[in-house]
């Protein structure tokens, strides 16, 4: 059947492709690309044909490119990141994850580290009641903070390394909440 | 119609449905189409657009008029916020209109070649599919039923990047 004989105009194929590519960068969150990829085959085809998920990676984290070399390799992630147990995942994205042919893997990642440092006892973490919220609350100790915070610096100021984002995330707190607060993360 | 200042030159637009407006060149010079035209000599005194309905012509030059009379960005580098922040609110405003219009819009914009505007017009696209399930998309966008991924095909894309879809 004809496109045009259809009662409705799908809006993005009429437009010129370049128009809908346009519109398509305007999205900031890999995860609206995905759903956009999965809303119809011409859109799918915009997102892949443009590699828009790996732009849109090298735009928002342009630290965390890495190179096809078999050596460590270190970067800064872009935000602090509050990590409770659980496992560590790696997207490699913008790389082929699986070969179509046979459908195996053949990329293979000698050494993974994640620095990072600790929150307790400066904050604890609370999983808030009822559990299908799922809602995760920091709670800071305004005493105990003052110790990390300045045992990161001192040890900073000897030649230490306790990496950037830590101290990030330390000296904006401080300046930020001082005394007891809280803060909620989905 | 328009009936400002008297001295300048006018330009008359003509709408699919045959509506005219008249409005000050310098207006209609933000529209890097109709600058050709008058550029190249081709522009009558009443330029014809037939493809664009008088609905969609008239909030587009509110748009131009707008943006004529602001001071560009490129003029000098100290003009004053309050004229960024102001039209950046006017945007705002602007772009709070029903997605038809919001297309027809675009498409218009798009033909009259409006570089801002355009800009605007993908942008509040974006905005309101942002965070919006692949069906909701579908409804916002009113995608093409024959194009849809296939079951199989929309479970593998789900499958593999289960962690957008929750």
């Amino acid at each position: 059947m004809s496109q045009r004989m259809a009662t409705q105009i799908d809006f993005m194929e009429w437009l010129e492709p370049d128009m809908a590519l346009k519109i398509l960068t305007y999205l900031d969150d890999s995860a609206d690309l995905i759903r956009v990829a999965a809303v119809s085959r011409y859109l799918q085809n915009i997102v892949i044909s443009n590699g828009l998920s790996k732009q849109l990676c090298i735009k928002r984290y342009p630290h965390s490119l890495y190179l096809l070399e078999n050596r460590l390799q270190r970067f800064k992630l872009p935000e602090p990141v509050v990590c409770i147990g659980g496992y560590l995942q790696i997207e490699l994205l913008g790389r082929v994850q699986k070969q179509a042919a046979d459908g195996r893997y053949y990329i293979c990642m000698a050494h993974v580290q994640a620095i990072g440092c600790h929150l307790s006892p400066a904050f604890c973490v609370e999983f808030s009641e009822p559990e299908p919220t799922e809602t995760v609350s920091l709670k800071y100790n305004s005493e105990e903070f003052a110790h990390v915070f300045y045992g990161v610096r001192d040890a900073d100021m000897l030649g230490g390394d306790p990496g950037g984002v830590n101290r990030g995330l330390l000296v904006c707190d401080a300046n930020n909440r001082p005394g007891e607060s809280r803060r909620s993360w989905e | 119609m328009s009936t400002s200042s008297s001295s300048s030159k006018k330009i008359v637009l003509k709408s699919a449905d045959n509506e005219t407006f008249e409005i000050d060149e310098i207006v209609a010079l933000e529209s890097q189409a109709i600058k050709n035209m008058i550029e190249d000599e081709c522009a009558d005194n009443v330029i014809p657009l037939g493809n664009i309905d008088s609905k969609t012509l008239s909030k587009i030059i509110e748009y131009c008029k707008k943006h004529a009379e602001s001071p560009k960005k490129d003029d000098n580098a100290d003009i004053d916020e309050k004229a960024v922040e102001d039209l950046k609110s006017f945007d705002a405003e602007f772009a709070k209109v029903d997605m038809p219009l919001i297309q027809d819009i675009l498409m218009a914009a798009n033909f009259l070649n409006i570089d801002n505007l355009i800009g605007l017009m993908c942008r509040t696209i974006a905005d309101r599919i942002k965070g919006k399930t692949p069906e909701e998309i579908r409804k916002i966008l009113n995608i093409n039923k024959n194009d849809l991924l296939s079951p199989e095909q929309e479970a593998k894309a789900r499958e593999e990047n289960s962690w957008a879809f929750d």
